[in-house]
């Protein structure tokens, strides 16, 4: 009686589902006196609606027979099992296909080789106000090799 | 009906395709559903739609899992619906008479007490019905729950333990009085 009360306490004290799973199926499911304060099977039996014998549900059958040939009427047939898997399996194939070309394509834009042309522009105008080397005024000489797109700036410690 | 069809192709489902299939559960499910939502119209209207669903979804059927418990799992989901769709209803109609809708038709065998039943949860009805008149375990019952084992072995327990102190209660008033 005493196990009884304190397992009453411990299922009570700690409302979480495994911990009371543990308690119910450790002691209550099996202690006659724990049985005792729940409701018997014969007693649930009594309570509820047992399956129903075939005449006490007769007219609900008719209608639920007619109901399911309208459905079926109504229905486009399809065909279970190896074709509804075989339609999955070429549905998903279809979609992984599609992405694979969507990234091909990506990746095949964003790679593009710009043209030197448009990347290496000459300045039409250049211009330097002052260079310093070290903190001090250097000395600067620019120079364009001819017909080349670079220019290159040499800078010299002032003497 | 297609349902002969549907019953060569398909594993796991009883003999007879759908017609088989109403044949052998019809009975069960309709006791089940009326126990869940306490009223035959309800339940049968449950039922009626959990079958179409069976029959639409037949090819989605697992054949890994018992048969019986997915068509429990469909009217029990189908049941819940409907308890929602009617909260919704009294409430926008404001009948806040926390009426539950066994009383006016108690079913076939006239067996479910109103006052009992009701202060129980669907879940609890549910995971009681189908521990009395199926048989079912903590773990079957957690399949059609959709919970764990532990958590229908505790939903079972309070259902058990709630009607039992309600029984209690109601003998002595009788004897009170």
């Amino acid at each position: 009686m005493l196990r009884c009360k304190i397992v009453e306490f411990l299922f009570d004290a700690l409302p979480i589902g495994v911990w009371r799973a543990f308690l119910i199926r450790r002691h209550i499911d099996g202690c006659p006196a724990c049985q005792k304060k729940i409701l018997s099977l014969e007693e649930a039996r009594s309570l509820l609606v047992g399956p129903l014998d075939p005449d006490e549900w007769a007219g609900f059958k008719m209608r639920l027979r007619s109901r399911m040939a309208n459905e079926a009427a109504d229905r486009v047939p399809v065909v279970y099992g190896k074709p509804a898997k075989l339609w999955r399996w070429a549905s998903s194939a279809a979609i992984v296909l599609m992405l694979v070309a969507a990234g091909f394509w990506l990746l095949r834009e964003t790679g593009k080789e710009v043209p030197v042309a448009d990347r290496i522009r000459p300045p039409e105008r250049f211009e330097l106000d002052y260079i310093r080397v070290g903190g001090q005024p250097a000395g600067a000489y620019i120079y364009q090799p001819q017909g080349a797109a670079i220019i290159i700036v040499w800078a010299e410690k002032a003497p | 009906m297609g349902g002969q069809k549907q019953e060569e192709i398909t594993p796991g489902v009883p003999q007879g395709g759908i017609d088989g299939v109403v044949d052998l559960y019809g009975g069960q499910v309709l006791a089940f559903a009326v126990n869940v939502l306490g009223n035959r119209e309800d339940a049968e209207d449950a039922v009626q739609e959990s079958f179409i669903q069976v029959f639409r979804n037949l090819g989605s059927y697992d054949p890994g899992r018992s048969f019986k418990t997915w068509i429990f799992t469909i009217v029990y989901r189908r049941c819940l619906d409907m308890l929602k769709k009617k909260k919704r209803f009294r409430a926008a109609l404001e009948k806040a008479k926390h009426e539950f809708p066994v009383s006016s038709n108690p079913g076939p065998a006239g067996a479910v007490p109103a006052e009992v039943l009701k202060a129980i949860s669907a879940r609890e009805r549910t995971a009681l019905s189908l521990w009395a008149n199926e048989g079912y375990s903590a773990r079957e019952i957690s399949g059609v729950l959709s919970c764990s084992e532990s958590t229908a072995r505790v939903v079972l327990f309070n259902a058990r333990k709630k009607i039992r102190a309600l029984l209690e209660n109601h003998h002595a008033s009788l004897q009170n009085s």
